[in-house]
This record gives structure tokens, C-alpha cells and sequence, in this order.
């Protein structure tokens, strides 16, 4: 159960997104769109709660619109649909919070030693080696969801339907994941090489 | 367009209509009937109705049996609702009062039942573990399957709560078919495979159970 004084959209407000929920279990579109932007910056202030950085606050937004289309069913329209939303997005934070803890536990701040050979194209070995790990370590702090859809359509190259196959997601939530996935990497190899480029800077 | 905006795209065109869970009181009330009702049956197949009978006319075994009962179904209702977002974490507290009850009226019994040197020996207990986690594995199936429906926020407590179920109805079960008092060592082994079940139950929650 979120704290006392989290819930606190009005009335009007989460009856309005209770209507718009109702109406997205019965298929309708357009009321869904309406709600998932209506509540955003709900959730946005959750993970504001845990999260300093603007990237790891949108994760959370975007985990918590993943989760809530996933487990739409089990909302109860006669209930408060500001309450279930801050019980997906409070839990979606703190496990964001605990993958940051784990990941920051496993790693080691220590200057790369790189080793440069008279010829350029041993360097580029070693580079490509260091790239390789890099990639490894983005991937390796994917959610799991993340980095099955990403090995599956993009690694191992099966179609949307061979994958939502294997996977029981359907065909959009597969594309969803991809997508995040990649933003993910991309986000995380732009975050290595600033630190890589202020070590080599203090150097 | 940012990612958050795309995602939303994403996720309307994405939009099919969904069956929508029924309550967990009306999923539990249907549900429990149907367990305690198969468990029932069970025990009239293996011929555990007199047994049973025999124990209900003893106030110290019906209440342990009784509680057994109660357990399980407070379990399966914290199970179910707990498999819904929004409920409170408090629903696990339900199974407390009448596991204590269950428990503590059974180690009552066990240790009033023998003295001397014959309490620290197992007796039937060891069949008794096998038989409660035997057949509690059914029982956990087909809890999980129930389940499954929900998305729970925390599938390790839910999953503790079907395995307390699982075992309950488990017990009631091996109370009809062995309704003689065991030792404070037969005991221990009951409450020990309570505990396995319980702990199977929480480390398959995971691959089991459906996560919000």
C-alpha cells in the first residue's frame, strides 16, 4: 500500500482515469492513449522519490506504462485507479533503485591500463576487446524482458510472431522492449565513454 | 517524439480488450469450495472419512485439524488478494492467528500424547513428512494455476501463502487417515514438512507466478 498522502489526485481526476482504464480493458484505444499521457507526470513524481537523474525517472515512467499494460486486467473499476497506479509505479521504482544498488556493487572504479603497442593494428585489437566488454555490461543491466526480446529479434534474428511465440508477449509489447532495450544500451555506452573520456582527460 | 511518447503509441495500438479479473473474495470463495471440496474427496477415496469422524469427537485433535483447515483457507484468501496491485501487504497476516492455533494446539497434543523416552522418537512422523509434502504437491499446482491470473507486486509472498494453503488441506488429509495422537518428535516432522512446502512454494514463485 503507497504511503498516507501519496494518492492525493483528486477526485474528479481519478474518476476520470478510472472511466478512461475501464474503457481501455474494452479495447478502446483512443481513451488508453488518453490516460497513459494524463498520468504520467503521476508516475514521473513516484520516481522522482527514488531517482535524481531525469534518464533513470523516464525508465521508471516507461517500466510503469510497460507493467500497468501488462496487468491491466486486474484492475478493479470500482476501486481508486490512482491507488493501483502508485502501487505498479512505487514497486517498478524500488526495483530500479536495486538494480542501480546491485550494478553499483559489482563494479570497480578503477583507470583502465591501457597498454599501446608501436603497431596500430594490435591497438585495435585491444580496443575492440574493451568495446566487447562495454557492450557486455550494457546488456548484462538490461531487465530481463529487455534482453530477451533484444537476443531473440535482434541477435538470433527471429520474426515478431517466432518470438511472441516463445515468448507468450504479444507482438507490440515484443517491439516495446526492443525499443527500450536499445535506448538502454545506448544511453549506458554514451554514460561509459564520458567517464572513460574524463579519466583520460585527468590523465 | 520522446521515447516515453512512442511507448505510449506503442502501447494504444496495442490496446485489445482483456477479460477483466473478478474479485479476489468472489475468486477465493469459488475457489477455496472447490479445493476444500477435492480435498474432501480425497480423503473418501483413501478411505479417511472414519478416521476423521474419530478424530472430531476429540475436542484437542478437532481443533487441530479444524485450525489446519481454517489456515488454509486464510491462506488462499491473503493469496488471492495479494495477487491484485493494489491490495494491502497486510492481507499475509491473515493465516497467522489460525497457523498459530493450528500449530500450537498440535504441539500440545504431540507432547501431552507419550512420555519419557518414547516423545524423542519419530514414529510415524517420517511417513507423515512424506505424505504432507507428497501430497501438497498437487495441491501447490494447482494453487499456482489459480494464481497465475493475478500479477502480484510480490510473488514471493503470494507463493508463501499458496504453499500454506497447499499444506493445510495437506494435513486435514493425513488427519483423517492417521488420527492417532503422535509424539512432540511426529511433531516437529509435521511441522517441518509444512515449512519445506512452504519454502518450495516461495522459490518457485518467480517462474510461477505472473509479476506485476
Amino acid at each position: 500500500m503507497p504511503p498516507a498522502g501519496e494518492v492525493s489526485e483528486s477526485g474528479d481526476r481519478g474518476a476520470a482515469w478510472s472511466r478512461w482504464m475501464a474503457a481501455a480493458q474494452g479495447g478502446d484505444g483512443q481513451a488508453y492513449a488518453r490516460l497513459l499521457r494524463d498520468i504520467v507526470p503521476f508516475v514521473r513524481a513516484i520516481a522522482r522519490r527514488h531517482h535524481s537523474t531525469p534518464d533513470r525517472v523516464e525508465d521508471v515512467v516507461q517500466d510503469t506504462l510497460l507493467s500497468l499494460h501488462r496487468v491491466r486486467h486486474t484492475y478493479d473499476p470500482s476501486r481508486p485507479f490512482p491507488h493501483w497506479l502508485s502501487a505498479i509505479a512505487n514497486r517498478r521504482s524500488i526495483d530500479a533503485l536495486r538494480r542501480r544498488t546491485r550494478t553499483q556493487a559489482n563494479e570497480i572504479d578503477a583507470p583502465l591500463a591501457y597498454e599501446t603497442y608501436a603497431d596500430p593494428t594490435a591497438n585495435r585489437e585491444a580496443e575492440a576487446g574493451e568495446a566487447s566488454a562495454e557492450i557486455a555490461a550494457a546488456l548484462a543491466e538490461l531487465s530481463p524482458g529487455q534482453r530477451q526480446a533484444l537476443e531473440l529479434l535482434k541477435l538470433k534474428e527471429l520474426s515478431l510472431r517466432e518470438a511472441a511465440a516463445i515468448t507468450g508477449q504479444s507482438e507490440g509489447s515484443l517491439k516495446v522492449a526492443v525499443h527500450r532495450a536499445i535506448k538502454t544500451l545506448q544511453a549506458r555506452l554514451a554514460e561509459t565513454r564520458a567517464r572513460q573520456a574524463r579519466g583520460e582527460g585527468a590523465a | 517524439m520522446s521515447g516515453t511518447e512512442h511507448l505510449i503509441d506503442l502501447l494504444a495500438a496495442d490496446a485489445a480488450p482483456v477479460r477483466r479479473l473478478a474479485s479476489p473474495w468472489r475468486r477465493w470463495a469459488f475457489w477455496g469450495a472447490l479445493l476444500l471440496l477435492a480435498a474432501t474427496a480425497v480423503l473418501a477415496i483413501l478411505g479417511g472419512f472414519a478416521g476423521m469422524q474419530v478424530r472430531m469427537h476429540d475436542p484437542a485433535l478437532a481443533g487441530e485439524t479444524i485450525g489446519a483447515i481454517l489456515t488454509s483457507l486464510a491462506a488462499l484468501l491473503a493469496a488471492f488478494q495479494l495477487s491484485v496491485p493494489d491490495r494491502s501487504p497486510r492481507w499475509a497476516l491473515l493465516p497467522l492467528l489460525p497457523a498459530l492455533l493450528w500449530l500450537g494446539i498440535g504441539t500440545f497434543n504431540c507432547a501431552g500424547a507419550m512420555s519419557g523416552a518414547a516423545r524423542l522418537q519419530p514414529g510415524d512422523g517420517v511417513h507423515c513428512f512424506f505424505f504432507i509434502t507428497a501430497v501438497s504437491i498437487p495441491l501447490l499446482l494447482a494453487v499456482f494455476v489459480l494464481l497465475r491470473r493475478g500479477a502480484a507486486l510480490q510473488p514471493a509472498r503470494v507463493a508463501a501463502m499458496g504453499g500454506l494453503a497447499a499444506a493445510g488441506l495437506a494435513t486435514m488429509i493425513l488427519h483423517g487417515l492417521h488420527w492417532l495422537q503422535g509424539n512432540f518428535a511426529d511433531s516437529v516432522l509435521h511441522t517441518a514438512a509444512i515449512l519445506l512446502v512452504v519454502a518450495v512454494a516461495t522459490a518457485l514463485a518467480r517462474p510461477g507466478l505472473t509479476r506485476a
